[in-house]
């Protein structure tokens, strides 16, 4: 590109509106002519002197210490309590499909327990309104001592029930 | 084999692939070091701030959705942690510069390099940090007044009122180094 094309340039240039190739280009040319060095100069003063500015060079190894503090977090991360929304997530589709399956068979399992564990609770109903000392056995305190706290009890209880005994 | 993009990466590092998350680091490695270093002025607060803006990436993997290009996106991250690092820190005497390569040149063009250099460097240390960013981010990296307010989460011409104020703070420093 000649002069006047850099010079056309300039403007964006200084605008950062150049691609980094574009601005590469420029630069290059910039740094070997004095007259559109100038001309820079006018559109954009610190871009004039910036412009000779050259970063430092990354430092060796960056990139490797970069990856090893990933991988210790990653490491870290593993340890941590199994997250069921990241494991979604993370999840392939067949897992996703797996788990559909399973929560669908343990539901019906559960409705089913359910059902089929109907007659127990009447049963358990009738043992309630059974006389509580057939039920419970509590029979046992048969011989407890006239007027004692535990015959006070029994006789309340007994007559509450309406049972005899 | 067409090369895969930052965001089909960073897709990729969503779902645990730290090789992925490697190629990141190398692509854009030089661009997070240069606005780092030229922003702290020191290589080891640099490398620091380089590598907490990669790991705060990593983190945020999770999360990430390729709703801006990857690059603005690092450029924000580093912008706050630099940002965060210079209001915490103290002034500091400047390092050294690190050693620049000057194939071709003489002593004396090398000399003259590397004073202009730590010149350029001690003339950005004098402004405050948003001025300072900014003239990073046009003047270093290239960014547009769009690319910069998407960086800085501002309006582009806030950006412009930015670079104005922040160009009338440096031309006297920078007015020496300037040809005739």
């Amino acid at each position: 590109m000649n002069c006047q094309g850099i010079r056309s340039r300039l403007a964006a240039y200084a605008e950062g509106r150049l691609s980094s190739d574009e601005r590469e280009h420029v630069r290059a040319h910039l740094l070997e002519c004095a007259s559109c060095r100038t001309a820079l100069t006018h559109v954009d003063k610190v871009a004039a002197v910036l412009m000779y500015a050259e970063n430092p060079p990354v430092p060796a190894g960056l990139t490797i210490r970069v990856m090893a503090a990933a991988r210790s977090r990653q490491r870290v991360a593993a340890t941590v309590c199994w997250n069921p929304l990241q494991w979604w997530r993370m999840a392939a589709a067949p897992m996703h499909a797996a788990a559909a399956v399973v929560l669908v068979v343990g539901l019906t399992v559960g409705l089913l327990l359910g059902w089929t564990s109907a007659p127990l609770i009447a049963q358990t109903t009738t043992v309630a309104q059974q006389d509580p000392l057939d039920a419970y056995r509590l029979d046992y305190l048969g011989d407890v001592p006239v007027g004692s706290l535990a015959d006070s009890y029994l006789t309340l209880v007994v007559a509450t029930n309406e049972g005899g005994r | 084999m067409q090369t895969p993009s930052d965001e089909e990466l960073m897709l990729s590092v969503r779902s645990g692939n730290l090789g992925a998350f490697e190629q990141i680091v190398l692509r854009h490695q030089s661009a997070a070091w240069a606005v780092a270093y030229r922003f702290v002025g020191d290589v080891h607060e640099a490398e620091d701030l380089v590598q907490n803006a990669f790991l705060r990436i990593l983190d945020a993997a999770q999360r990430y959705e390729p709703t801006a290009a990857f690059r603005t996106y690092l450029y924000r991250i580093l912008t706050r942690l630099c940002t965060d690092h210079v209001r915490k820190k103290r002034p500091i005497p400047l390092d050294p510069l690190p050693q620049l390569p000057s194939p071709g040149l003489s002593s004396s063009e090398h000399i003259e390099r590397l004073e202009r250099e730590r010149s350029i460097q001690a003339a950005l240390d004098t402004l405050p940090p948003q001025y300072r960013m900014v003239i990073i981010l046009r003047y270093f990296e290239g960014l547009s007044s769009v690319e910069i307010a998407q960086t800085m989460n501002t309006t582009p011409k806030a950006v412009e009122r930015l670079l104005a104020r922040a160009r009338k703070c440096l031309e006297p420093f920078l007015t020496p180094l300037s040809e005739e």
